[in-house]
């Protein structure tokens, strides 16, 4: 290796070492690891997950200007979970099937279902174009147009559900960051 | 090659450490909490539930103020990393740098409002990822302040300059900008452009002193250039009005050409322009809704009292035929109901827990009426219209409903009303279901929702939050939490909170009685005999353990028995709020779930509107 290169491979490893990059998490549950983007925060209400039998992280990103704040979040539905007794079926019909007993806010749009596959696993997923009125029940609450991607993965009991929510400005610049986190997920 | 491996060493070590494996207990965490404000380790401490649980059976209120510690560090991490604009972490910081250092003994902060720099550093350390400009600006640093600005700041009386500014304690900051800022502000909300050269004028002033300007500000100075742009845009259709109008002889036409162009604000630019078009049959619809409104449109055209009564029938019959509302309807027959409609700025509606009334924008419902075409007694003189009113306000009222059922609960368990997320998770739940249940119920309320959903504001609104929560509720109370009431703190960090002003007043209480215990007979029967009867209130802590220091024993005795007690009450609203809401969400998720999975196909109970035959 001449000696330029040997720089250039130094420097390359001092620029990822450059940017702080967080531990992968890894649910205390077990079920699924996940490496947040970097400076993306961690939470979650172990307590919440118990009383809802969901367990699952948020990773909190950025706040738009608009005061949505970005979010990758990722779950694990027991089997007895108390929000989708109908598992992943009821999930995916909740999330992207159309349901003419009720009416849907206007302007907004589910793409199709799609096969994927999520840390090995195949899955389905979907695009969804919505809307938040912030802040909400006020006179002068702003529109904010809102894109989320989600992903649904069957497992032997139980689903696991990933998801990226963002203001539309935001989405694009966010893209690459949970590309990288979706790649990262590992079940287990 | 020679530095580079120690400056590679020292760049893998400046990578946030994992913790997993460190412990939690008094002696990690005391230092990490308190000297290094490490939030990478608060992040971590706040998620070990177990050794909290272990520390706090060694020393509880050791234990509250290490949790107190790491929530707040938590919440300045969130900030820096989450917010992208200056403005928004401007803003945030105003609300949390409140401490400028004068009270020792006051509650213990950060201490980055007393020292701003402190908090750059500590960004440099922890996150050096975060572009240090926004940060700077956010905390108004001097390189970062308008030329105005500074010139403002440097004259007699502050005599300010770079160092002595970077001394200034963030809220002295705040206040000093402040006062720049109001003149241009004043004269700003004052002006009357007919223009666009005005309107760009006035529009600079707003973001010349946008960083200076809080939220109600933003939102007043907003809406007055929204006002004057519509003014001025309607000021230039006036050229292309037809000639029959523009040299009309009526001389009323004439006087309202003269005052749209002469108005003194763009209110009565908007007032002439509206009626002048309405006279020429030209539709604008942006000067219509922007003009003042008729008096005739308006709330107080209604006898005081009467709108109130009506919606109180009105929305209570509305919502009693589906679970959420039923809920709120049964509590009504124990509660006194009363509804007030008035003034009460942007929100659409409240609850004041002082008087107990649920209270509807007294603005949004003249819109409404406005809208309808109508005026305000011709509304409540007819029915269907009247109902279309309680249909449109009746999701709100579950959730203010929902308010008043919390402040009951605690009044009637002997417990505080903590005001924070966890009431607006089950108000929005609560108004969420009604929806779903009514619009599964009811089809002539759906088909009210699918017309007013193109245009109403609110339907869009409640629509919007209602497809969210039928989604998923898991989601939902994230986004009630994270965008909606991002400002409002936890359950938890309220009562970590409260526990700590407590524990450091039982703390001074405990103090003064030992000192005394320490005093002669003499010293001591001294102060018994001349001492203070009363407690007073004080501006700081350490004002309030001077004044401890002269009162009699029995006083300071009664006061730590108060605060102990109400320590005690602390603790327990805690738990009973948590369980409540507990048991709240567990009934409203499930009770969605069977509607959306349609296991409750509940047939419409036929309930007459209101006002129509019973």
């Amino acid at each position: 290796m001449s000696l330029t290169r040997a720089w250039l491979a130094l420097l390359a490893v001092l620029a990822c070492a450059a940017a702080p990059r967080p531990a992968e998490y890894v649910l205390r549950e077990g079920r699924f690891a996940v490496r947040p983007p970097a400076g993306w925060n961690a939470a979650r209400d172990a307590r919440e997950d118990e009383r809802q039998k969901v367990y699952g992280v948020r990773l909190e990103g950025p706040r738009s200007a608009d005061g949505v704040l970005a979010m990758i979040s990722l779950a694990y539905y027991t089997p007895g979970n108390t929000l989708f007794k109908g598992g992943a079926d009821e999930f995916l019909k909740r999330n992207a099937g159309a349901d003419d007993r009720f009416v849907a806010p206007a302007g907004e749009t589910t793409s199709p279902l799609k096969k994927s596959t999520l840390g090995g696993l195949p899955a389905q997923s979907f695009i969804r174009n919505s809307r938040e009125y912030i802040p909400p029940d006020r006179m002068d609450s702003k529109e904010v147009a809102i894109v989320e991607e989600v992903e649904v993965v069957r497992a032997k009991e139980g689903f696991y559900v990933l998801e990226f929510k963002a203001s539309a400005e935001q989405a694009a610049k966010l893209k690459r960051a949970f590309a990288a986190a979706r790649a990262s997920v590992r079940f287990l | 090659m020679g530095p580079l491996p120690p400056a590679l060493l020292a760049l893998l070590l400046a990578v946030p450490a994992a913790f997993a494996q460190s412990g939690f207990d008094f002696a990690h965490a005391e230092p990490q909490l308190y000297q290094e404000l490490n939030p990478y380790y608060a992040d971590e401490f706040l998620k070990h539930v177990d050794d909290q649980h272990a520390n706090a059976l060694q020393d509880a209120d050791r234990e509250a103020r290490l949790v107190e510690r790491a929530t707040a560090l938590k919440d300045m991490e969130d900030i820096l990393v989450s917010y992208v604009g200056p403005a928004e972490m401007n803003e945030a910081f105003r609300a949390r740098l409140i401490d400028d250092g004068s009270d020792p003994d006051g509650p213990k902060f950060l201490g980055f409002g007393a020292h701003p720099a402190a908090l750059l550093a500590w960004r440099a350390k922890y996150f050096d990822y975060v572009p240090e400009g926004r940060v700077q600006m956010a905390l108004w640093e001097w390189s970062t302040l308008l030329p105005e600005q500074q010139a403002f700041l440097a004259a007699p009386p502050r005599n300010l300059g770079e160092s002595s500014w970077e001394a200034t304690p963030f809220p002295t900051r705040l206040a000093d900008l402040k006062l720049w800022g109001k003149d241009i502000y004043e004269r700003m909300m004052k002006a009357s452009p007919k223009t666009k050269a005005e309107l760009d004028a006035m529009q600079n002033d707003r973001f010349r002193i946008w960083s200076v300007m809080d939220g109600e500000q933003k939102r007043l100075s907003g809406q007055q250039w929204l006002k004057a742009s519509a003014a001025v845009e309607g000021l230039a259709k006036l050229d292309a009005l037809p000639k029959s109008v523009r040299e009309s002889s009526d001389p009323q036409v004439q006087e309202l050409l003269a005052r749209a162009r002469s108005g003194a604000s763009p209110q009565e630019t908007l007032a002439a322009l509206s009626t002048l078009f309405d006279k020429a049959g030209v539709r604008d619809d942006t000067v219509r809704t922007l003009a003042p409104d008729r008096p005739d449109q308006q709330v107080s055209a209604v006898p005081p009292g009467v709108l109130g009564s009506m919606l109180a029938t009105g929305l209570t019959t509305e919502i009693a035929d589906v679970p959420a509302g039923k809920t709120v309807a049964d509590f009504y027959k124990t509660h006194p109901l009363t509804i007030a409609v008035r003034d009460i700025g942007a929100p659409l509606a409240q609850f004041e827990p002082a008087t107990g009334a649920i209270v509807f924008n007294a603005q949004y419902v003249t819109d409404w009426i406005k809208s309808q075409g109508m005026g305000a007694q011709a509304v409540i003189a007819d029915p269907a219209r009247f109902h279309e009113l309680v249909m449109i306000l009746a999701p709100n009222f579950v959730h203010e409903s929902t308010h008043k059922m919390q402040k009951a609960y605690a009044d009637e368990n002997g417990i505080f009303t903590w005001n924070g997320q966890h009431q607006e998770i089950e108000a929005k739940e609560s108004q969420s279901e009604y929806m779903l249940e009514k619009t599964a119920k009811d089809p002539s309320y759906k088909q009210f929702l699918l017309r007013e959903r193109e245009h109403s504001h609110l339907v869009q609104q409640d629509l919007a939050q209602t497809a969210s929560f039928a989604r998923n509720p898991r989601d939902f109370r994230a986004v009630v939490m994270s965008d909606y009431y991002a400002g409002l703190p936890s359950l938890e960090a309220i009562e970590s909170t409260t526990l700590t002003f407590l524990d450091s007043s039982i703390g001074a209480l405990r103090g003064e009685l030992k000192r005394r215990s320490a005093l002669s007979p003499a010293a001591l029967a001294a102060l018994e005999a001349s001492g203070k009867d009363k407690d007073e209130d004080f501006k700081t802590m350490r004002e309030w353990q001077a004044y401890l220091t002269t009162v009699k024993t029995p006083v300071i005795q009664k006061l730590l028995a108060d605060h102990v007690r109400t320590r005690d009450k602390a603790i327990k609203t805690y738990e009973l709020t948590r369980a409540r809401e507990d048991a709240a969400h567990d009934r409203t998720e499930s009770d969605a779930a069977a509607v959306l999975r349609g296991d409750a196909p509940a047939k419409a109970d036929p309930v007459p509107s209101p006002g129509a035959p019973r």
